[in-house]
């Protein structure tokens, strides 16, 4: 699976922009990560801090963005059946969207809310 | 009355998360309507607070329900849409383990929508059989505990998540309206939620020819 960045970030509260990226052209489908509070993660997203990941995707080489998807979430320790979610995570399937081909781009516009935000950012790519 | 014509349709899915956008896609031709399906779980699972199309379009719910506490599946419908590029943003009452949301478009929709049905229960057939009329076209959302879904019979799958955190998928579907009026699906036994209900369409205005009167003397 292609990874298109994965790193650690702190961002105060306010909007934030990533990339934009190369996409590979036989990717299709984008899964994006974001790490959570964790009992082995303490220091990350917090609960009381919320964000709004939003990704555009620009096709051709060209620099129309089209909104891609995103979504919104408040940070936390979290348990889901029975583990604790290390990631909230957003699935976009490019195909579907007529978003394929090749010298596509894309970008993500983080924005916090409720106090600065120390976590990890994945974006991971796949072929259908 | 013309059959309203299936035009578009997109998903996404997402998990720990209170809201999702649909990717922006364009609207157009006469009589649109939108119908949005969102199903989510949690071991209390919240209802949908809002789907709002470009910052302004709210949906209006057709339906918003639970199988016991921790499935939930709403459906949305917005008449007429303006033409153009956007995003459907929908919004949960709280934060949900996954969250998978569908938007079915449609043209010559000008009708609304007739009475919708909702079922849930545990079991390898999620369905639901709402009232259609022969000129109608149904629509479903639906919401299973399962990593995978199987559109039934007589139906068309328009947008489909599976393995939403590695647990759940959702799915929407079409039917022609004077084929039995089962919208199923198939899934290894396990708990479901769905709803469906029957897009109408336009009336069917047609011209009368203008009356060509001879007046003999």
């Amino acid at each position: 699976m292609p990874v298109v960045l994965d790193t650690d970030f702190t961002r105060a509260e306010g909007v934030h922009n990533f990339g934009p990226f190369n996409l590979p052209n036989q990717a299709d489908i984008l899964r994006l990560r974001l790490a959570r509070q964790t009992t082995a993660q303490p220091t990350f997203w917090p609960a009381g801090v919320f964000v709004d990941f939003q990704a555009q995707v620009a096709l051709n080489g060209s620099d129309n963005w089209q909104d891609a998807g995103g979504f919104q979430a408040e940070g936390g320790v979290r348990v889901v059946h029975g583990v604790e979610l290390e990631f909230t995570t957003m699935t976009i399937d490019f195909a579907q969207f007529g978003l394929g081909g090749p010298s596509r781009r894309i970008r993500f516009q983080l924005t916090v809310t409720g106090g600065p935000i120390t976590s990890h950012v994945g974006i991971l790519l796949d072929a259908a | 009355m013309p059959l309203p014509q299936f035009a578009d349709a997109k998903s996404v899915q997402g998990t720990g998360v209170s809201g999702l956008t649909l990717p922006s896609f364009p609207t157009f031709g006469k009589d649109r309507a939108l119908f949005v399906g969102v199903g989510s779980s949690a071991p209390t699972a919240s209802l949908t607070t809002s789907v709002v199309r470009g910052g302004s379009e709210t949906f209006d719910e057709l339906w918003d329900v639970t199988n016991g506490t921790d499935l939930h599946c709403s459906g949305h419908l917005f008449q007429n849409p303006s033409t153009g590029t956007a995003t459907i943003q929908v919004t949960l009452a709280g934060t949900d383990d996954e969250l998978g949301a569908t938007v079915v478009s449609f043209t010559l929709a000008g009708g609304g929508a007739g009475t919708p049905s909702t079922a849930n229960g545990t079991s390898a057939t999620p369905s639901v059989t709402p009232a259609a009329a022969d000129d109608e076209l149904l629509v479903d959302a639906t919401y299973v505990a399962h990593t995978t879904m199987t559109v039934g019979a007589d139906q068309v799958q328009r947008a489909r998540e599976v393995s939403i955190g590695g647990f759940a998928s959702m799915g929407s579907s079409t039917q022609v309206g004077n084929v039995g009026d089962v919208m199923s699906w198939s899934i290894t036994s396990n708990k479901w939620i769905t709803g469906a209900v029957a897009i109408k369409g336009t009336a069917d205005v047609r011209q009368v020819p203008a009356l060509a009167v001879t007046q003999r003397m």
